[in-house]
């Protein structure tokens, strides 16, 4: 829910414009005559993207129905792959997408890139943007994997090289690490008003505000959010149940409206449109290469491509960290890695904690008035 | 395609018929093997778990006796004790519909009375080796080696910039082709690691002389399956049929490396060579030839079988033999070191599409039943759709069943049943103008 004092915020009416109208954002950007790179999840450097001279903007998926998606993936693929993989191939949006880079935040989006690789080989004529997959990997040792990501970072950026036709410069990079640091210092001071049980801002506020900076250029985003944190501290608390949310990506207010229409709010996440964005910054020291690797591969761990042991550390932190009182898990089908974690999280958390899992999962609900009923309980029970 | 709806309660055979003496041999062999297992084990030898992707000759350089997960599963499928095992899962807070490929392990790792599972249960593993690049596959593997109180050593995925596409031309000889030199090296660093982790956990040494004593007995294993296959191909109607051999075939594979494994594998090509030379087919009435893509029905290998009586319809091709035969030598002449060798082995790149076309027509196959089972495993199914186009294109049928592999529980034989013999009827014996015996 977006409240009035919101919608007559100037700096968050703008970051909503951004948010809402999310083609007409890009295509301003294109106009600056810049290429426009879509990332697919949280973990590639858009540092080195916006060093190439090159716009990075986080890839959001189109809505149903997901006619190539239908035609190409099998059913392990959730709503959110459908709508991200139709979002490319069904070729609306060419003229803002000159090139694709999948992260390795989640198995699928790997495979999203595979997939959109292999179909570009396949059918020329579908004139797909050139696609770049990152494998970098935060499962294994640390001083093993570390030089090996490094690599990777470092291959990535002859790749973004020859995609902008110009090179990196070491003044080009500094300057864009510097940028994008002082954005997500930016984004802190707002999220640090998501805090229950002091809120000023809804689960589906704060999802625009990161969101929209996700798609905008970094400077101007960075100044709205500065303006925005200005005002927040005298936006109304929210009253509603604090929770967590672990999940599926939330793209847009689906989920999180329906929390906050039963009376709840989200005010923590560890998704990729979410807090996440915001944590960690570049060390603007020594070799920026290594410093870019290092926050890409040890920034907050998502569900799927980290170790149980990891989650079961950082959840309770985040949870305490945020004022929830519960924590709802909600996987749309096939997206379930959470799961295999959930039960040793939940012996981490106090014994009687709220936790509610919905999986399975669709897009849109498959089963509205169970969720509902459900989700409506557990929400009460918290206010209670 | 059919898809599982609620199954009905089980009323049909799910036990092949045995119709080949090295059937009874390794299926004895396995049960002899698994209780000296226990013995050993019990006496505090070490045991190494894994996935079948691991690169099992280093564990016989080591004289570290190895179970594979997918074994395991296989084994806990076909005596029906999967839904057992699952719900395990489910009572200690997971979901019991999901990733039952990977899990059973981990779900009989929950049972409060473990001496229940198959043949006694599983020993307690000193070392888990986690070889599946699935993420999920990394967790469950976490949460095992967790239970068990054991070490783990993950292997990571390199990424593959090799531009080899038919890696079966290149595998064997000239391997080096198979990843890029960069990629190559990362893996035997990755191999030497793991080496070192099981010197310091088992106390074993590994043993350069015995590696290579190993991959010859694995190479010799392996070629077996490539002339198996090739007879198979090559012979009207086929010998043998996948459920004659899969189960022989990947007793021996879990033992590759031994002397044994080799042994069992010219066994197996004794004993088909012979039905051919005596002109013998356990399906003689063949008229259509059928690949079966996707991992095995475990728990129903009778489901083969079930479609030879009324339609001649022969199941002679599954990945399992073909793996062997096309992807598992790695020859070491002149000098090449056998680590290195090893270390191309799955190591990615190379296109499966492009395998089962050149299996399919080697074979001479009629038509195609895809076994996918993503409903419940996010990676099942690589890019399955092109390789349907492309084989759809190339003229075979194709079926996709979806279903689970290894929890009979939501297996539905009526439908699936029904839908492979409307596709028999309808689509495979139609092209060579053929029709169902009765
Ligand atoms: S997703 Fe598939 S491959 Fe991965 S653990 Fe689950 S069943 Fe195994």
């Amino acid at each position: 829910m977006e409240r009035d004092i919101a919608l007559n915020s100037p700096a968050y009416v703008a970051l909503r414009n951004a948010y809402v109208n999310r083609e007409h954002t890009l295509q301003a950007l294109k106009l600056k005559g810049k290429k426009i790179i879509w990332v697919f999840g949280a973990t590639a450097p858009e540092e080195i993207i916006a060093a190439a001279g090159m716009i990075p903007v986080r890839a959001w998926g189109c809505a149903a129905p997901w006619t190539q998606s239908d035609k190409y993936l099998e059913a392990s693929f959730g709503p959110v792959w459908r709508a991200l993989f139709d979002a490319v191939l069904n070729g609306e949006r060419r003229g803002i997408m000159d090139g694709l880079v999948f992260s390795s935040s989640a198995a699928m989006i790997s495979k999203l890139g595979l997939y959109i690789g292999k179909i570009a080989g396949r059918e020329p004529e579908k004139d797909l943007p050139p696609v770049y997959s990152l494998p970098y990997d935060c499962f294994h040792e640390e001083e093993v994997m570390f030089p090996r990501n490094c690599n990777e970072t470092k291959r990535f950026a002859k790749k973004m090289e020859e995609w902008a036709g110009q090179p990196i410069t070491e003044k080009n990079l500094a300057a864009a690490v510097k940028l994008y640091n002082g954005y997500r210092a930016a984004l802190r001071e707002v999220i640090k008003y998501r805090t229950a049980p002091d809120c000023r801002l809804t689960g589906c506020e704060a999802l625009t505000v990161i969101g929209a900076t996700l798609l905008m250029d970094k400077e101007i985003a960075t100044m709205l959010l500065k303006d925005l944190a200005k005002e927040l501290k005298t936006w109304p608390v929210v009253d509603a149940a604090p929770v967590f949310y672990s999940g599926s990506q939330q793209e847009n207010h689906l989920v999180y409206g329906l929390i906050e229409e039963l009376g709840g709010n989200v005010v923590g996440e560890d998704h990729d449109w979410g807090d996440r964005v915001a944590d960690l910054d570049i060390k603007a020291e020594g070799d920026l290469y290594e410093a870019i690797t290092y926050r890409y591969t040890h920034m907050m761990p998502n569900a799927e491509k980290s170790r149980v042991d990891v989650r079961v550390e950082l959840v309770p932190r985040l949870i305490e960290g945020c004022g929830a009182k519960g924590w709802v898990i909600y996987m749309n089908y096939n997206d379930e890695s959470f799961i295999w974690d959930y039960p040793s999280i939940k012996k981490a958390l106090p014994e009687d904690f709220p936790i509610y899992v919905a999986a399975k999962q669709r897009v849109p609900f498959k089963d509205e008035e169970k969720l509902r009923e459900e989700l409506g309980s557990f929400i009460g029970g918290i206010r209670r | 395609m059919a898809e599982e709806k609620k199954a009905p309660a089980k009323e049909y055979d799910t036990k092949s018929r045995k119709r080949l003496e090295i059937q009874r041999v390794t299926s004895h062999y396995q049960k002899e093997w698994f209780m000296q297992l226990k013995s050993r084990v019990e006496a505090g030898e070490p045991l190494a778990w894994g996935t079948a992707t691991v690169p099992e000759e280093f564990l016989c350089a080591m004289d570290i006796p190895f179970v594979c997960n997918q074994w395991w599963t296989a084994i806990c499928a076909a005596k029906q004790m999967g839904p057992k095992f699952y719900d395990f899962l489910r009572t200690n807070g997971y979901r019991n519909d999901m990733c039952s490929y990977c899990s059973t392990a981990y779900a009989c790792a929950l049972d409060p009375e473990p001496e229940n599972g198959p043949w006694g249960g599983l020993p307690k593993p000193t070392v888990l080796l986690s070889f599946d690049p699935c993420p999920i596959a990394k967790k469950i593997d976490e949460l095992c080696a967790e239970k068990w109180g054991i070490p783990m050593f993950s292997m990571p995925t390199t990424p593959n910039r090799s531009t080899n596409k038919k890696e079966w031309e290149v595998s064997a000889d000239k391997w080096e082709e198979l990843i890029d030199p960069e990629g190559l090296e990362l893996r035997i660093q990755d191999h030497m690691r793991m080496i070192e982790f099981l010197e310091k956990h088992t106390g074993k040494k590994f043993s350069m002389e015995k590696l290579k004593e190993a991959l010859n007995y694995s190479n010799e294993q392996n070629r077996w399956y490539g002339k198996l296959r090739d007879l198979i191909a090559s012979t009207y109607p086929a010998p043998v049929t996948v459920p004659d051999t899969i189960g022989a075939v990947m007793q021996a594979q879990w033992h590759r490396g031994t002397k044994w494994g080799a042994e069992t594998a010219k066994a197996i090509y004794d004993e088909v060579k012979a039905m051919v030379d005596e002109g013998k087919s356990t399906v003689p009435n063949e008229q259509v030839r059928m690949m079966w893509l996707g991992r095995g029905l475990w728990f129903n290998m009778a489901f083969y079988q079930a479609f030879e009586e009324k339609y001649g319809a022969s199941f002679i091709w599954s990945q399992y033999l073909a793996f062997g035969a096309d992807k598992y030598v790695r020859n070491f002449d002149g000098g090449r070191d056998p680590i290195a060798a090893l270390s191309t082995r799955f190591c990615g790149g190379g296109d499966t599409g492009l395998w089962y076309l050149k299996e399919a027509k080697l074979h001479g196959i009629d038509g195609v039943v895809y076994l996918i089972s993503n409903e419940n495993c996010m990676n099942n199914g690589q890019f399955a759709e092109g390789i349907i186009e492309d084989l759809e294109k190339a003229g075979y049928p194709v079926l996709v069943l979806k279903a689970d592999p290894a929890d009979s529980k939501k297996w539905n034989q009526e439908t699936m049943n029904a839908a492979v013999s409307e596709f028999l009827e309808t689509r495979v014996l139609p092209r060579k103008g053929l029709k169902p015996y009765f």
